[in-house]
């Protein structure tokens, strides 16, 4: 029998931790979700590193004198920046007391996906993830939704910066036209999921209808100009008509938010991330009612998943994504927040970036638009796995010096622990190489 | 030599494999093989200069647009010269083992974006803005479902993730010079007991140790790994076992500075993979077709800061003891200023994926029908280039 919150550690949280004991119920879970102090709005400082490294790399265009040594600057400026941020939400999963705010970040995060392709969205990421994601996970979809569509990352991440109406002022002058990217995407990964029968003509007018999303200095801007002019129907409701502003894109927004394939495609996710595929259709269906009942309330949906007894089965389906695997660890160890903010950013780049890359997570980089593979089987590969057993040797050499294997064991895993693990763990012909099994089982890397 | 691996690998897309339907313990024997040719596609990311690379030097309009740049550089015809860093290949042009297309690109138009331009190349697909065929998956893969006899062992992509030019249906392989199991013989004893409880551990570290085992000494560092040394060794070693067809990137292209400089190393680590692969293929090499390409080529003047912008058209250098080579393949369009694309970049003539597509034809003998409908969705393959022997 496996206590409930070391079931619950592991299902909806990053692993136990010695500092905090975790929820042990359903309402134990949503309890922790209760809203707590957003973190501070740093667009300021982002955008001032934006403009820096522009007028940098103007200078070293033009040949002017010190440019090569300012674009140096500005470039060590963004490595910093980058690993900071990294940093930060590793100390902040570390040391949240139940993991599943963190998760359910990690979560949404993955479903509203964007790639850091190039510096600028490195950049904005961690803005996009701490200030249109986080303060919503446990509010309403309505308002992520809104907020994840007009935020400049998302913005530029799904080429809606390139979008024109094309018969807008200012496409007409450019002579440029639709891109349909952000439209499609809100449809088919966002919101409704891509078999629920809508068309290319809804695609084509709800681009038409988000022409004029935009972004400054100052964050999000909506830009007249751009705007195609007219009323655009979507999925056979009209929206606009009345001169080019905001409020018909927000409307649309909230629409989609509260249609039910929106409701069974968010519910799906969610059991499918959290307990495994395939998603059991009463569950979902009952999950999406009670959203769509409390207005595109996430509270809602997670209460109905958590109180189905499918949540609290012992078998452990899903593998943890690499991150989720290093940040346990780290739990495992006795790590707090503090000491993850005082490594040096380098130890940043050898603890967690470089090992999540080689085990097939290139952080903030999943490959397209639909974000991490759920399925077990694209992460325990043999290179995967290789990957996973190198990771749990360097890590135990270098944290878990000072750990006895049977007390880590009974930290990490508890109950979870088979007679096997726990034979073979005794049985290790050292400290270190017991440590290292621990990590690299099943029962650690499952959840 | 007998190991253990699965049937039926999984790659990134093959979701719908169940492990109750695989008998995942397979001994298998490494010498039965499909066929002996041999392809290694190199991805260069980051947009290969191919006016620098391979240097119209015969055309007038050269110097016009690039007035600094230096001219030197073994000649290859009348109008063409290699970069000096590629001077190590001009015994290899001269055994026919040597081939260039230039003023080729994939479909992609007007945008530029290195990632998208990496995922068109990769994807195979006929749309300039990018847009991926359904499925998303890699040209490569699809064209192993037209080998005959093609198996888990006939692809391999060395990395850590497999390249989108692999990933698909058909099961591929990947596994990474640094990805070492550099564990006591007591240690592995252990894992093996644990894993024996969880069949999807199980498999996985089995195949993980007889690959280990092939590579043989230990893992090297991951810096190391990265160098194109060690990416084409491990890549001849897969080849003269069952693999036949293997794939890896390269990075460094994108020199939008001080190119004298920054090219040359780029340059000289495909020199270092090419000649690696030749060397360690030994007799194999003259079954074998090396392929690099890039996502497009760069502009056709030099830039405020020395270097070049993304451009369109670039070159694809192929190589390998199966090539009928020592020939610039081109309908070259001239750098007159009127006859650059856009007023800006080389004029792509031919579509690089009809090259790879004859490639696949005459060297591993796929049907011309599914190379113009599955593996190069919209592609019309046009006259035969004639590049293998």
């Amino acid at each position: 029998m496996i206590p409930p919150d070391t079931l619950a550690a592991f299902r909806f949280g990053y692993g136990p931790s010695p500092h905090a004991p975790g929820p042990r119920s359903a309402a134990g879970l949503l309890a922790s979700l209760r809203p707590r102090n957003a973190a501070p709005d740093d667009w300021a400082a982002r955008h001032a590193l934006l403009t820096a490294r522009q007028a940098a790399r103007k200078d070293r265009r033009e040949q002017k004198d010190g440019a090569e040594a300012r674009n140096t600057a500005i470039n060590r400026a963004l490595r910093n920046q980058r690993l900071k941020d990294h940093q930060t939400r590793l100390a902040e999963t570390v040391g949240a007391p139940s993991g599943f705010d963190q998760r359910l970040r990690a979560f949404w995060d993955d479903h509203f996906t964007i790639e850091a392709q190039a510096s600028t969205l490195t950049l904005l990421l961690p803005h996009f993830h701490s200030q249109a994601i986080a303060p919503h996970i446990g509010g309403r979809f309505r308002d992520m939704l809104r907020a994840a569509s007009t935020h400049p990352a998302m913005l530029l991440y799904l080429d809606q910066t390139r979008s024109f109406g094309p018969n807008s002022r200012a496409g007409q002058r450019r002579g440029r036209g639709l891109n349909e990217n952000l439209a499609r995407e809100i449809l088919e990964l966002h919101t409704l999921g891509v078999d629920a029968g809508y068309a290319q003509r809804d695609v084509r007018e709800f681009a038409e209808l988000l022409t004029g999303l935009h972004w400054d200095a100052e964050g999000f801007r909506f830009r007249p100009q751009r705007a195609e002019p007219g009323a655009e129907e979507l999925l056979g409701q009209r929206y606009g008509g009345n001169g080019a502003d905001l409020s018909p894109v927000l409307a649309a927004l909230d629409d989609l938010a509260a249609h039910p394939s929106t409701a069974r495609h968010l519910a799906g996710k969610l059991v499918v991330h959290f307990i495994g595929a395939p998603a059991p259709t009463d569950l979902v269906e009952e999950m999406a009612a009670a959203y769509l009942a409390a207005d595109t309330s996430l509270m809602a949906l997670y209460d109905v998943m958590l109180d189905d007894r499918r949540a609290w089965a012992p078998e452990f389906a899903k593998i943890r994504l690499p991150y989720e695997l290093i940040a346990a660890a780290c739990r495992g160890a006795g790590f707090n927040a503090t000491q993850i903010l005082d490594q040096r950013p380098g130890m940043i780049a050898r603890d967690l970036l470089n090992p999540q890359a080689r085990m097939g997570q290139i952080p903030w980089k999943p490959g397209g638009p639909d974000g991490w593979a759920e399925d077990p089987e694209t992460w325990i590969t043999p290179v995967g796995l290789a990957a996973r057993l190198r990771w749990a040797q360097a890590f135990t050499r270098r944290h878990l010096g000072q750990h006895d294997p049977r007390a880590f064991l009974a930290a990490t895993l508890g109950e979870r622990a088979s007679p096997v693990l726990r034979s073979a763990v005794a049985g290790a012909e050292s400290r270190e190489a017991g440590l290292a099994l621990v990590l690299a089982s099943p029962e650690f890397n499952r959840r | 030599m007998t190991i253990h691996r699965r049937q039926v690998l999984r790659s990134g897309l093959a979701l719908g494999c169940s492990l109750a339907a695989t008998p995942f313990m397979t001994p298998v024997t490494f010498a039965a093989t499909p066929g002996e040719a041999r392809l290694v596609v190199i991805v260069l990311r980051g947009g290969m200069d191919g006016l620098d690379a391979v240097r119209p030097l015969g055309d007038p309009g050269l110097k016009a647009l690039r007035p600094e740049a230096a001219r030197d550089g073994p000649a290859l015809d009348g109008m063409f010269a290699l970069h000096p860093t590629l001077a190590p290949l001009l015994p290899l042009w001269q055994a026919g083992e040597f081939a260039v297309a230039h003023a080729v690109s994939t479909p992609y138009r007007d945008r530029r974006s290195h990632f998208d331009g990496q995922d068109v190349l990769e994807n195979g697909g006929n749309d300039a803005e990018g847009t991926l065929t359904p499925g998303g998956d890699g040209w490569l893969n699809r064209a192993i479902a037209h080998l005959p006899g093609a198996r888990t062992e006939t692809a391999f992509a060395v990395g850590h993730t497999t390249l989108m030019l692999l990933r698909g249906h058909q099961a591929v392989s990947t596994w990474a010079p640094d990805a070492g199991l550099d564990l006591s013989p007591q240690t592995d004893r252990l894992l093996e007991r644990i894993y024996a409880q969880d069949p999807l551990f199980a498999e996985a570290h089995a195949e993980a140790e007889a690959l280990a085992a092939l590579q043989g000494g230990d893992p090297i560092s991951s810096g190391k790994a990265r160098r194109a040394e060690a990416l084409a060794r491990f890549t001849a070693q897969r080849l003269q076992e069952e693999t036949r067809i293997a794939a890896f990137s390269l990075g460094g292209w994108d020199t939008h500075a001080r190119q004298d400089r920054t090219l040359p190393r780029a340059l000289a680590e495909l020199v270092t993979a090419i000649t690696t692969l030749r060397e360690t293929l030994g007799p194999d090499w003259s079954k074998t077709v090396v392929m690099a390409v890039t996502e497009f080529g760069r502009t056709a003047r030099i830039n405020g800061s020395g270097g070049t912008d993304h451009g369109t058209g670039g070159a694809a250098l192929f190589a390998g003891g199966a090539l009928a080579g020592g020939r610039v393949l081109t309908d070259w369009p001239g750098l007159r200023e009127s006859a650059l694309f856009q007023d800006r970049d080389l004029m792509p003539t031919r579509d690089l994926r009809a090259m790879a597509a004859w490639v696949l034809r005459d060297h591993l003998a796929l049907p011309r029908s599914a190379l113009e409908g599955a593996v190069f969705p919209g592609l019309e393959m046009g006259a035969p280039v004639r590049l293998i022997a």
